[in-house]
């Protein structure tokens, strides 16, 4: 590890101490409700920017494609639908595990997709995570037209709020989940530098001893399982996955090997400020999606640009 | 000659207005409400799935949903009186017209402008008289509400929508009778009438009482929210559901509005 990427480590360290502490003594407030309320809200922003960036980054080097975000694979939508149905047939409950089954129906549906054929190319998947996406964000215009009542909480999951209110038994169990997480994702961090191996094409990655289909395979479902907690729990937030991992690539200048770590770690960071911003910019709580969006749009264009 | 033609085309008109009652399309459950109290419910030949009451409106051809009217159902039952409600339905107003429907917006938000509106109504059905008497009834109620007003007011957060959590200000219907019931309503300055709300600010302001006015609201759900068992209102149980109370008299502006009000203050000074 050399001096830029321990600069970098640092920085990001104490922008993270300042964002933290910004976000629980703003507006001044009780002890009781930053410790039950804000907390909780400040633990799963974290979280959702963490896994998004970390997604993001894999799927980026995973897909060979600077665009790749989280969402480019379907997952959200399916995520998304899955979330709506349940709110819709009233079991808000439930949301979260809708969400998640969303999630594993589009996975597989793209998965199965990419490999009708007989043969697997990187394109087929990006391109299979599309059809899928559009099919399920059909599906949800097609609620969105019939359940018009329901259009507030349909607006939620579509634009992102990590405003979720957990009852003592859900924060628990979303405790237990971050364990999981934590887990997958310390487990992508080792798989960074069989990424990079991988970013140089499929055939050099083999005859390198890689297993390139069975690595594929684990990375993609495990991205997709990550992406739906997120969307199930926060809705669909998006350009983290893809702004965040260039910037972090940008800050580094090369320094591969802890990029992804420091992608999740800045990805969080990241959030928290977006969703500071989405609770205090203007009079009423403005969804994070928008934010996010404002902020990634240019970045975006940018991106775009350079990458001509 | 021309005196002959006038004096007949005048009895025609006579005939035509006198023979023809009118035919009224209602897509507003509470507009639907006060044209029955001004017993003009018989002219009622189209109304949306929504107006239920009273309950002889079931038998009514219904043109669609509140927000989802259809157009062609409108049309094909070639009314006199289209009466509309106002946003998610004000895109219908320019769509009739356009075909020379004579239709009507009421969206009244306050309880001034529910009486207003239904002299209004009085005036369109020729039922002014009907009017003046429903408008001086529920003055009088009103009135006597108003004086027999309890001292105190207990904090009040009325829960409108569930994810994300929404309430009510003052400038709304539902926030009016609250405070016309004897509540202070927590959100009392909102934005908007109905507006987004954060968690905090409900804990913060510690509502000695919680209305749930959207269906499927539980009071173990509330209870179980992590942060807001300290609220005095979670403490006592003091909270309340579409079980306790009908959702449908303190959301409408209808005349029933008066049993609204006293069930708000049952609930509130319970």
């Amino acid at each position: 590890m050399n001096k830029r990427a321990l600069v970098n480590i640092i920085l990001f360290t104490i922008i993270f101490v300042v964002m933290v502490l910004i976000y629980l003594r703003y507006d001044a407030a009780s002890v009781h409700i930053i410790r039950a309320i804000r907390l909780p809200r400040l633990v799963l922003t974290f979280v959702c920017g963490f896994v998004l960036a970390g997604v993001g980054y894999t799927f980026q080097v995973l897909l060979d494609n600077p665009l790749a975000e989280p969402y480019i694979l379907g997952i959200s939508s399916g995520a998304a639908m899955g979330s709506i149905v349940a709110s819709v047939l009233g079991l808000f409950l439930l949301m979260p595990l809708f969400g998640f089954a969303g999630a594993l129906l589009s996975m597989i549906l793209v998965w199965t997709l990419a490999h009708i054929g007989g043969y697997f190319s990187r394109t087929k998947l990006i391109l299979s995570g599309i059809i899928i996406g559009l099919f399920f964000s059909s599906f949800i215009s097609l609620l969105m037209y019939f359940n018009q009542k329901d259009i507030g909480h349909i607006i939620n999951v579509l634009m992102g709020n990590l405003g979720y209110i957990f009852s003592h038994s859900e924060w628990n169990f979303f405790l237990i989940l971050i364990f999981f997480i934590i887990l997958i994702m310390i487990y992508l961090f080792f798989q960074a530098i069989r990424l990079q191996v991988l970013s140089t094409g499929d055939m050099v990655a083999h005859s390198l001893g890689l297993n390139v289909p069975a690595l594929r395979k684990r990375l993609f479902i495990l991205c997709s399982l990550l992406t739906g907690i997120v969307v199930s729990y926060a809705g669909i937030i998006g350009f983290i996955g893809l702004i965040v991992p260039h910037s972090v690539r940008f800050l580094q200048r090369g320094n591969q090997r802890i990029n992804i770590v420091l992608s999740s770690f800045a990805g969080g960071i990241f959030l928290l400020f977006c969703d500071f911003l989405a609770m205090h910019l203007a009079v009423i709580e403005i969804p994070v999606g928008i934010i996010t969006a404002f902020l990634g749009s240019p970045f975006f264009i940018l991106l775009m640009l350079r990458n001509k | 000659m021309r005196i002959v033609y006038t004096i007949a085309l005048v009895l025609l008109a006579f005939k035509i207005v006198l023979a023809n009652p009118p035919r009224i399309v209602v897509t507003s459950p509470e507009i639907a409400e006060i044209v029955c109290a001004l017993d003009a419910g018989e002219f009622i030949v189209g109304l949306t799935q929504e107006c239920d009451y009273p309950t002889y409106l079931e038998e009514v051809e219904k043109v669609g949903s509140f927000g989802n009217v259809s157009f062609e159902a409108i049309i094909s039952i070639q009314p006199t009186h289209v009466f509309i409600s106002g946003l998610e339905q004000a895109h219908l107003k320019s769509k009739l017209q356009k075909i020379s429907l004579p239709v009507y917006e009421f969206y009244p938000q306050s309880v001034a402008s529910f009486l207003s509106t239904i002299a209004q109504l009085g005036e369109l059905l020729n039922k002014e008289s009907r009017a003046r008497v429903v408008q001086d009834s529920l003055r009088n109620e009103l009135a006597q509400l108003a004086r027999s007003q309890p001292a105190n007011s207990p904090r009040v957060y009325i829960e409108i929508y569930q994810n994300p959590i929404m309430s009510v200000s003052r400038d709304s219907f539902v926030g009016e009778l609250v405070h016309l019931a004897g509540g202070e309503n927590i959100f009392d300055s909102l934005p908007r009438e109905y507006s987004r709300i954060s968690p905090e600010r409900v804990v913060e302001a510690d509502p000695e009482v919680i209305i749930i006015t959207y269906p499927g609201g539980s009071k173990e759900q509330m209870k179980n929210r992590r942060g807001w068992e300290v609220i005095s209102a979670v403490r006592h149980e003091r909270i309340y559901t579409v079980n306790d109370i009908d959702a449908d008299i303190i959301l409408r502006a209808s005349p029933r509005l008066i049993d609204g009000i006293k069930a708000l203050r049952e609930l509130i000074y319970e």
